[in-house]
């Protein structure tokens, strides 16, 4: 049913300050969100270097996609750098919100501290982990043989161990952010619960698995949901840290993405390759909804077991 | 009471969307904000006067080059030249400015695009040939302007400035402790002498040699690729006498460097290592050698990362110990261009010849800025003392402008990624060397069937380079 056009213009006129109120966020999703979606929808079955005419080529860069090793490379690293930060971040932001959830100075003070490198530039942030990590004169090598814990240099950059300093940057540079999520979840539960179960001789630990985290699900639901979808799309802190290397021990969807669109590296000889790219990002976005979307429907019916 | 919040309302959106255009407004502005502009005075009477907007990305010659260019714009009150410096993402931000309009004048070329993709596809290249007088041909000299390096059928796009080409670099005093009595010839001294300083100082911390693994691409060129050359191999494993790729040529360096590199012989940690970290490295007297530019590392170890360490310079070496081939040019025969939609074409021209002029280029050579590569200037220079310290740095005949080679887009992981693998050992050579055959030359015919014509030299030999067809 069609709205009369008089009343629609009442409608707009009537609520203009709304509108008003809309219209940046909607310009700007417009030029930056929908306009780039179309363009990638629309180039990912052309052959198009950024100039020229683009070459209409159908579905070869879908094939080309499946075909590359590299991409496929980098979608299982994809994984393992989400999994291994959150493996760890969750837990650790949960911990410390618990210990610091309390309104006293010491905790206002701790919370400040474990949340400043969320406010820190992630290029920073790399670039102080470099210097951290790195296998020649990284203060934690310094560290580790000065305590005798190691007799030679680690090469925490190097093939086998650079995803696992990656991701430890990626835990540090996220829990601050997870521990705040978490504190405003639990600062949530109603007190009369803990009293209750004080009252029927509850211990702290009883109280945890019994009480907090089962009034937590629903808002560790959702901060597992944003985690993850962040995580898939980390890339900036990669970028600075490793460029996706060495030999692409730590390339990231995205950041090979990114790299098909600008080359990063200075003596780079890497093609621009927009309409495959395009392709690309197509295809990484769809593993990430498919992903994502199966941990809600997951997380939906696990809602339906616990209620039942 | 309504009424007071709808007006509050209404200023909130105003002072919204005051701000989006502010920051809209700013664009322009942040991204000419983005280089660091050499200290100049701003034009007075722009009004009568062109601005000649210059870009480029050497900083090194900045402290040489702003006093003349103030010079410049002080007696040309029809000129001024906006002189602007730019770091990273350079490539794309020239990219950026040709598509929007607003590119500059005159500008540093960029980028891996073909001369021909920049001239007739991208369209960012004037032809300077119809400014140009017999006098101005005569000042570079016979060979200066090569078919698809700066110029194309009759057009010229550039003119030559400065080369650079890759070197060894070595620490003295290293070599004196462990008794290495000069700089390797072949590949196999190299990675003995290696091998000696690991084994006998690796305790301190100091090894024998190091590479700048974390760019493959970057590494590569600067290492193997031209110990490939120089041994007579197949350019980029590009075999222009039959027009296909064959990096079969490559298999002793690659098994050269696996002997440093994945033995642990070479400094810890290169997978990971920049250019910079590694020469701060040498610079503290950790590295024993490694390959790097001519025209970068001498003034690098002069304000950079000075350092007392008694360093030198050597030619790279080759498989067999003889030099079987030229030495690709690391860059060399263009390197500035003029906007084909300058707005001032005359006086964009102007300015370009001021940059090449002989007075320009004698002190830039004097002053060992860069091996300048036009003839003119460089007879009236004085030669660089940094030259007469070390002879090896200077541009010789055996390093040379090979002719233009295909560019193909290859599926799967390019060379450079490939041979890092090998070199640490992560994949077999043999393996890798027939792979990349497949790929390259899959992608090669592809180009051809596209449209694209082969390049083939039969006559063509790495030390004659003979393009005659």
């Amino acid at each position: 049913m069609s709205v009369p056009r008089h009343t629609l213009w009442q409608r707009i006129k009537k609520e203009r300050v709304s509108y008003l109120m809309l219209l940046p966020n909607v310009i700007m999703f417009t030029v930056f969100t929908i306009y780039p979606l179309l363009w990638v929808l629309r180039y990912m079955f052309y052959e198009y270097r950024g100039y020229g005419e683009p070459v209409f080529i159908g579905l070869e860069n879908f094939a080309r996609v499946f075909r590359d090793t590299v991409f496929w490379h980098a979608v299982v690293n994809t994984f393992i750098y989400v999994f291994g930060k959150l493996i760890f971040t969750i837990p650790i932001a949960f911990l410390l919100a618990f210990l610091l959830q309390k309104n006293t100075r010491f905790n206002a003070v701790s919370q400040s501290i474990v949340f400043t490198p969320t406010i820190m530039s992630q290029a920073v942030m790399a670039l102080i982990f470099y210097l951290l990590f790195n296998t020649y004169n990284g203060e934690i090598n310094h560290i580790l043989v000065s305590l005798g814990i190691i007799d030679q240099n680690i090469n925490w950059l190097g093939i086998q161990l650079a995803m696992v300093t990656v991701i430890i940057l990626a835990v540090w540079g996220g829990v601050g952010n997870y521990m705040v999520y978490f504190i405003a979840g639990l600062t949530g539960i109603s007190t009369d619960v803990y009293e209750s179960a004080r009252l029927d001789g509850a211990n702290s630990v009883q109280t945890l698995f019994r009480i907090t985290l089962p009034l937590l699900a629903p808002v560790l639901k959702m901060i597992l949901m944003l985690a993850l979808v962040i995580s898939f799309y980390d890339m900036q802190s990669i970028m600075v840290l490793t460029e996706g290397g060495p030999m692409n021990a730590t390339n990231v969807m995205f950041l090979y993405i990114y790299q098909l669109f600008f080359p990063i590296s200075a003596g780079s000889t890497v093609i621009q390759e927009f309409g495959y790219g395009a392709a690309a990002s197509l295809i990484a976005a769809g593993i990430v909804g498919i992903f994502t979307g199966t941990y809600l429907i997951l997380a939906k019916r696990l809602d339906k077991i616990t209620e039942g | 009471m309504k009424q007071t919040k709808r007006i509050l309302a209404m200023l909130l959106v105003l002072v919204m969307a005051a701000a989006m255009t502010a920051c809209g407004g700013n664009t322009s502005q942040s991204v000419a904000s983005a280089p660091s502009t050499a200290p100049a005075a701003a034009p007075e009477d722009s009004g009568d006067r062109a601005v000649i907007a210059f870009w480029t990305t050497n900083r090194h010659d900045a402290e040489y080059l702003t006093p003349l260019i103030e010079e410049f714009n002080n007696t040309h009150p029809d000129i001024y030249i906006d002189y602007q410096i730019f770091a990273d993402n350079y490539t794309q931000m020239l990219d950026l400015a040709f598509s929007t309009n607003s590119a500059p004048d005159v500008f540093m070329m960029a980028g891996t695009d073909s001369l021909e993709v920049q001239v007739n596809e991208k369209k960012q290249l004037m032809d300077l040939s119809q400014f140009m007088t017999d006098e101005d041909y005569a000042r570079f000299g016979e060979g200066a302007f090569v078919e698809g390096i700066n110029a194309l059928g009759e057009g010229i796009y550039s003119f030559p400035y400065t080369a650079s080409a890759v070197r060894l670099f070595y620490n003295q005093d290293i070599f004196d402790r462990v008794g290495i009595e000069g700089p390797p010839t072949s590949l196999e001294e190299m990675v003995a002498d290696a091998t000696k300083i690991t084994n006998e100082l690796s305790g301190e911390g100091i090894y024998g040699f190091a590479g700048n693994f974390k760019s493959a691409a970057s590494a590569v060129a600067r290492t193997i690729d031209m110990i490939n050359v120089r041994s007579g191999g197949n350019r980029s494993g590009f075999d222009y006498t039959t027009g296909t790729f064959d990096f079969s040529t490559y298999k002793p360096v690659l098994e050269a460097f696996q002997a440093m590199f994945a033995t642990g012989v070479a400094f810890p940690g290169c997978e990971s290592l920049d250019i910079d970290p590694l020469r701060t490295q040498f610079a503290a007297g950790k590295i024993g050698m490694y390959m790097s530019l001519s025209h970068a590392e001498p003034g690098v170890y002069l304000s950079q990362f000075p350092t007392d360490q008694n360093w030198n310079c050597a030619q790279i070496p080759t498989v067999s110990g003889n030099v079987d081939g030229k030495q690709q040019l690391w860059f060399g025969g263009y390197q500035f261009a003029i906007n084909p939609n300058t707005p001032y074409p005359q006086q964009a021209w102007e300015v370009y010849q001021f940059l090449h002029s002989d007075e320009v280029m004698s002190g830039y050579h004097t002053a060992g800025l860069g091996t300048v590569m036009i003839p003119s200037a460089v007879e009236k220079a004085t030669p660089p003392e940094i030259i007469s310290q070390m002879p090896a740095l200077a541009i010789t005949a055996d390093d040379v402008q090979y002719p233009v080679m295909p560019t193909v887009v290859v599926e799967g992981k390019d060379y450079y990624t490939v041979m890092v693998e090998c070199i640490f050992g992560m994949t077999d050579i043999d393996t890798a060397i027939e792979d990349l055959n497949t790929r390259y030359n899959a992608a090669y015919d592809k180009a051809v069937q596209a449209g694209e014509e082969r390049v083939v030299y039969p006559n063509f030999t790495p030390l004659g380079q003979d393009t005659s067809r």
